[in-house]
């Protein structure tokens, strides 16, 4: 019997495959609209700003800030003892993205505006796109 | 003179604190269509009607409408489902399409009982709302984690501390102690706010709802019908709705707007359509199944500016006695977590001055108003105008 608990699968369809195909070679890409320079995440048929179809998939720069956190002080999740945190990412590309903050935490009162950039760590058997923080560029934007 | 949209002429609700003693002690006295019947026969009978009476039937969420309506004995010629908010919208627009002319709103939900899960593997609502269910590989799960973040970013940009933010649950709990009908009465302080644990930062106990089982179920009708039929009829005098939709399930929308941009064009339909103000309002009634809806409420419903809740919440006050009689029965975080459907009980209780010692002397106009997921909705009442 496997003892480990159960991940929480990511939902799936053609476009969400084909998404985390691509995190699982370390390269996480999602549609891009050139006419808007914006990715669309969750990604979608076509873009919401100018209903533009055929978008182009692009590889994310991995960059961004932190729009807000939350620590989960309750386990709901068997695969996710509490405490653990939660970020929400402004990604570079316009989008915003729900994720980890791996290793160092940013003082009390400096995570809203801090750089990130991301990682990739395995987690329930396949690679999960998280985030660390990027010093190269700490200012909070 | 505004027009009067649609008139409720009946309330009715279950004993929710006898139910939710009686489950704790293992006692499961009905399901959820037990409290949808429950609830109708109580309408019907502060309405004066009969079953045969109604025309126009809407469910809740948590029943199906076929087997609400077999259970009820009710055969219509117009039906529907919707949540709290939207099913008053529908009432009035079958009402005044000729589609209905007395409609049954009927809630009945065994959440309790039942064990439903808003959080983990079997979270509720994902079917509805993506964002519910789309993080849960990242472990974001529950929409009270969803309304932490929302905290976290709206402390931030408004420098609005915890201890702020605790005055909603007090003042709320401050409600309950004056409602006999409440299930969390013991009062609360501020300190005993910040001793709670947290559940998910800077969230803490106080600051979500309760899970409890209970039915709810309104009559309406329309204002020439209203005013034959019921004593003290509560009049719809305007609605408004925006949504919020573009980019909801990576909750870009609540981290950034807060929602503000959807609650003032709802809030300024519903205002124009009523011909008030704020200042005309004695009651507000906000969903709140976390206390942070309250304070999104404040501001973007105009009671406050941007950022300002906080220091409303300290120097107006929302509590008994306080400047913008807020939630009045404890609302979801100390009476009853009835998905609004409450809500509604309580501004026709205020509005026919039935609400004991909670009453807000000479309450006029109240004001109910919901954000669910970016979905706003603003809805103003008015009490029948005395010759």
């Amino acid at each position: 019997m496997n003892s480990k608990p159960e991940f929480p699968p990511p939902v799936g369809g053609l476009l969400e495959d084909r998404m985390w195909r691509s995190v699982s070679l370390r390269a996480m890409e999602l549609p891009y609209c050139p006419d808007c320079s914006r990715a669309v995440y969750p990604p979608a048929p076509c873009c919401p700003h100018c209903l533009r179809f055929e978008l182009p998939w692009r590889a994310l720069s991995g960059r961004g800030r932190i729009l807000s956190w939350t620590r989960f002080h309750r386990t709901y999740l068997p695969a996710y003892p509490a405490p653990y945190t939660v970020i929400a990412v402004a990604l570079d590309e316009g989008a915003v993205m729900i994720s980890n903050l791996s290793g160092t935490e940013p003082a009390p009162g400096a995570w809203i505006g801090h750089r990130v950039r991301m990682c990739y760590e395995p987690a329930g058997g396949r690679l999960l796109p998280r985030f660390v923080l990027d010093d190269r560029d700490s200012a909070p934007a | 003179m505004t027009e009067v949209q649609a008139s409720i002429v009946g309330i009715g609700k279950t004993d929710w604190s006898a139910d939710w003693r009686a489950i704790r002690e293992g006692q499961i006295r009905f399901d959820q269509y037990g409290y949808a019947a429950q609830a109708l026969l109580s309408a019907l009978d502060d309405a004066g009607l009969r079953r045969g009476d109604i025309d126009g039937l809407i469910v809740g969420q948590s029943t199906a409408y076929e087997r609400t309506a077999e259970v009820l004995g009710l055969d219509v010629r117009w039906g529907d489902q919707a949540d709290a908010s939207t099913a008053l919208l529908k009432a009035v627009a079958a009402i005044q399409s000729g589609m209905a002319n007395t409609v049954a709103l009927v809630y009945g939900n065994n959440q309790r009982s039942g064990k439903v899960q808003y959080g983990g593997p079997q979270a509720m609502g994902g079917d509805l709302f993506l964002s519910y269910v789309y993080h849960a590989p990242w472990g974001l799960t529950s929409q009270g984690a969803l309304y932490a973040l929302t905290a976290n970013a709206y402390m931030h940009d408004s420098g609005m501390r915890e201890a702020d933010l605790g005055r909603v649950a007090v003042a709320q709990r401050g409600w309950a102690g004056l409602n006999p009908e409440a299930i969390l009465r013991k009062p609360i302080t501020l300190e005993d706010y910040l001793a709670a644990d947290y559940i998910c930062e800077p969230l803490r106990l106080y600051d979500y709802c309760m899970v409890n089982d209970g039915g709810v179920a309104l009559i309406v009708t329309s204002a020439d019908r209203a005013t034959r039929l019921a004593a003290r009829p509560v009049h719809i005098k305007g609605y408004g709705r925006h949504d919020l939709n573009r980019d909801a399930t990576s909750l870009a929308p609540r981290l950034t707007g807060f929602y503000r941009d959807a609650q003032r064009r709802a809030g300024e339909a519903s205002f124009a359509m009523a011909g008030v103000s704020q200042r005309d309002i004695d009651v507000f009634s906000v969903y709140d199944s976390f206390s942070m809806h309250v304070v999104l409420a404040l501001e973007g419903y105009g009671y406050c500016g941007h950022g300002e809740a906080a220091r409303f919440l300290a120097e107006q006050g929302i509590g008994p006695g306080g400047r913008l009689p807020t939630n009045t029965s404890g609302g979801h975080l100390s009476d009853s977590y009835m998905q609004g459907w409450g809500h509604y009980v309580e501004c026709v209780r205020q509005l026919r001055q039935q609400a004991g010692a909670r009453q807000v002397a000479g309450a006029r106009h109240a004001h109910y108003t919901s954000d669910i997921a970016g979905k706003a909705v603003s809805i103003i009442l008015a009490a029948q105008e005395t010759e």
